[in-house]
């Protein structure tokens, strides 16, 4: 199981090539939108709870990635901001491996492409433009697609939790953060149907969860290094 | 203004997460095997995050078997290739029935 297929099945439906590239980003990224709503409101209300709003809303562009955001503005209680930064971009540092990955789909795009678009490099755009790169190897059509899919995954991130910084506490009774778990679900699909990649499935989600307890991020990346040991055991079981 | 330091600092340090091996690796041999490497550790990635969000959704109900419970169904949906909307929806019911049930037995 590849990336481009795990984004294929289940973040860009088959059966839209005939729109136009930017269209075709805004409409495989809307489903997403309305998935990750819930989670953007969970962290509406959390930065709202916690003083600045506005900074912490601020954050859905600067920072443009939910769990990092979220696990930054809690640290920020216990730690100091010295902690708060550092666990944010401790859970950030899995954007090394996506942005590795699209290094290589991306080396013929010009530099300024890659600096701007290197911003908006996140779970579900890695996917997405995986997935478009497999179909479409032009250059031209996989920026415009890019773009139009950070952008429309952005303006719907942001309103998402302007709502929550809006709602604030009336959220609270709601269990919205459901909602989280199963919108990633559905990017490791494929995962769970090709035997290779569930065995990286299986010894990233056991390590995720022994590891719960350890710093922010930190369980993380160990999760990411076990995985990536199952993965080539396996192949190297096969080969 | 903490608030602020904090999401500068982060948002600085992410996009330099980000920029870097899009300059750095772009020119650089393609090899399969780091190329598979990559591949499972993004594979890895997510699938830690989705451990770590059930974590997080439990501990916010107080109780982890309607979290575990909408997750498992969600990954039977997901591996069937249902959209994400049918994972919401689907998980979404489990859990509010599972909720209720728990909060029946526990009283």
């Amino acid at each position: 199981m590849s990336p481009p297929a795990l984004a294929r099945a289940t973040v860009l439906r088959p059966g839209i090539a005939d729109r136009s590239p930017a269209a075709d980003g805004v409409a495989g990224m809307l489903p997403l939108v309305v998935a990750y709503a819930p989670f953007a409101a969970v962290i509406g209300a959390t930065v709202a709870d916690r003083g600045d709003a506005l900074a912490g809303w601020a954050g859905s562009w600067l920072v443009y990635g939910g769990s990092a955001h979220l696990a930054a503005m809690r640290a920020l209680d216990d730690g100091g901001v010295v902690v708060a930064i550092l666990t944010g971009l401790l859970v950030h540092a899995r954007l090394l491996v996506y942005s590795a990955a699209l290094a290589r789909r991306w080396a013929a795009q010009p530099r300024w492409f890659r600096v701007a678009a290197a911003q908006f490099v996140i779970d579900p755009t890695w996917a997405a433009a995986e997935g478009f790169a497999e179909r479409c190897a032009d250059p031209v059509a996989q920026r415009r697609h890019f773009l139009a899919a950070a952008v429309t995954l952005g303006i719907g991130w942001s309103l998402a939790m302007a709502a929550g910084v809006l709602l604030g506490d009336r959220l609270g009774h709601v269990d919205l953060e459901i909602a989280v778990p199963l919108c990633l679900l559905a990017l490791v699909g494929d995962a769970l149907r090709a035997r290779a990649a569930r065995r990286v499935v299986l010894a990233a989600g056991v390590t995720a969860w022994l590891t719960a307890g350890w710093p922010s991020g930190t369980g993380i990346l160990t999760a990411i290094a076990v995985g990536v040991l199952a993965g080539r055991r396996t192949e190297e079981r096969a080969a | 203004m903490t608030s602020w330091f904090v999401i500068f600092g982060v948002a600085a340090g992410s996009f330099l997460w980000r920029v870097a091996p899009l300059l750095l690796l772009g020119s650089a041999r393609s090899r399969p095997s780091s190329d598979a490497a990559i591949r499972d550790a993004g594979t890895a990635a997510i699938t830690a995050l989705i451990v770590a969000a059930t974590s997080a959704a439990a501990d916010d109900a107080g109780a982890w078997p309607p979290a575990v419970l909408a997750v498992t169904a969600g990954a039977v949906l997901a591996a069937r290739r249902a959209p994400m909307i049918a994972l919401l929806l689907a998980g979404g019911a489990v859990y509010a029935v599972a909720a209720g049930v728990t909060g029946a037995i526990t009283g």
